[in-house]
């Protein structure tokens, strides 16, 4: 014996060896090896004059297909169906685009995975959050002091910037303006230094990847 | 199960409606994208869809289930939205069935899934056109009659649809519907019921239900032997439990 819940009414319980589904709610009664076969046939039905029995069979079996589609599906702002969802969402891990990786302080051997869009770098705490966070270099404000915006269409990585009040170099040359940057360029916050390595670039994109290219 | 596709041009210059039928012993895996011709590459959008589910349904490393729908969903939406030249969109209707006969779906636009059962077509998803708007309005009494009649002529136009890079309305399966022996799935764009109607739709499947390729080719020929001057891309789905 296999008891199992009911799809439409939970407080129904069935053995689902002996019926396909639940016995209570009334279209599904018919045991299993009865129910192959057995669809009405609605153009002998609709023909015949005197239908009545059976339309009200119908309507039963009509309604609690409506109800089994009610209490199914959910329709309406994406936020909200997953949140009346039973299965657990959560935030979805954002694929890896490149990473930076630092080279000396405290820090030295800790890599930073970087996202599409904007990453921030500096250093977190008194309310700033960072994306890159170089807690352990003291040298650094907190806040913001340079992103790193990897742009999908292109496949580039560049580096700009923040209104932070840390120098920023790159490549031993203080950051001024916007910036493409390469794998093995020298990002220098503060006192740490950061090694750049990108993932996407032309020979590999997550998209292609979905797409099975 | 068994399964039936059918698709046909219409009088459109292009067909923009693509789709995929993949079976294997855990289930039945069907994805149907119909691009929007209103914008450039719509084809290339569905296209693009419809290969970025099947290649995640092919490479999942878990079950299917509306997390892995609705993600699938929001991955091909931020693909098209960011991966192909030009503003381009799709909609998507796909539905799973497993080997227990359950059946869970996604759907962003207005491509729909019904469901057969008994002579009875009945309409599981909803469309996320502007009529969507209006009805919710008109629910709570924020317009009246008179006035969703003159929004109407706007009233299919999509709101929500693969490609907006961050969707806002969708429908899923907050839990998987539990199908019958002779139940038959359908899954379809626009073209065939704004052309047929759900009633003509009901009665052909209600006629030819013994035979699903009959049933099929019942449907699209009344679809290519319509006299109206303009069809559009019609492709549908049909599976049989």
């Amino acid at each position: 014996m296999k008891l199992v819940r009911c799809e439409v009414n939970s407080s129904h319980y069935y053995d689902a060896d002996k019926y396909e589904s639940c016995p209570h709610c009334r279209e599904n009664s018919l045991p299993k090896a009865e129910s192959a076969g057995e669809t009405i046939s609605l153009s002998d039905l609709r023909d015949s004059d005197n239908a009545g029995n059976e339309t009200v069979a119908l309507q039963d079996s009509e309604n609690s297909l409506s109800k089994q589609i009610a209490s199914s599906s959910a329709s309406g702002n994406v936020d909200e169906i997953k949140t009346m969802s039973y299965y657990d969402f959560g935030q979805e891990q954002e694929p890896v685009v490149g990473w930076l990786t630092a080279v000396n302080t405290a820090a030295k051997g800790i890599s930073f995975s970087l996202k599409v869009g904007k990453n921030n770098i500096g250093r977190s705490g008194s309310g700033h959050a960072v994306d890159v966070d170089l807690n352990k270099d003291a040298t650094v404000s907190r806040g913001t002091q340079a992103t790193i915006i990897y742009e999908p269409k292109k496949r580039q990585f560049l580096l700009q910037p923040a209104n932070g009040s840390t120098l920023v170099y790159l490549n031993d040359d203080l950051l001024m303006n916007y910036t493409q940057i390469n794998a093995y360029d020298r990002i220098t916050v503060g006192e740490t230094e950061l090694i750049f390595i990108p993932l996407c670039s032309d020979k590999f994109s997550w998209e292609n990847m979905d797409k099975g290219e | 199960m068994e399964f039936e596709s059918r698709s046909f041009i219409g009088s459109r210059a292009e067909q923009q409606d693509h789709y995929n039928v993949m079976q294997d012993q855990k289930g039945l895996f069907a994805v149907l994208c119909d691009g929007m011709g209103g914008r450039k590459n719509g084809s290339l959008a569905a296209q693009s869809a419809v290969d970025i589910f099947s290649a995640a349904y092919m490479r999942r490393n878990t079950d299917v289930d509306p997390k892995f729908l609705l993600t699938t969903a929001e991955r091909a939406d931020r693909y098209i939205a960011t991966g192909i030249e030009d503003k381009s969109g799709c909609t998507v209707i796909c539905a799973y069935i497993d080997d227990d006969r359950k059946l869970m779906w996604v759907s962003v636009g207005d491509s729909r899934l019904y469901v057969f059962r008994n002579g009875r077509l009945r309409q599981v998803t909803k469309d996320h056109n502007y009529f969507y708007l209006l009805n919710k309005k008109l629910e709570n009494n924020e317009i009246n009659e008179k006035e969703y009649k003159a929004a109407g002529m706007r009233g299919e136009a999509l709101i929500s649809f693969l490609g907006m890079n961050g969707f806002e309305l969708a429908d899923i399966s907050i839990r998987p519907l539990a199908l019958l022996q002779g139940d038959i799935v359908l899954l379809t764009s626009d073209g065939l019921y704004k052309l047929l109607g759900d009633a003509n739709i009901e009665r052909l499947l209600a006629l030819h239900q013994g035979d699903l390729g009959v049933c099929a080719d019942s449907v699209i020929g009344r679809v290519k032997a319509s006299n109206e001057p303009s069809i559009d891309n019609t492709s549908f789905i049909l599976i049989k439990i």
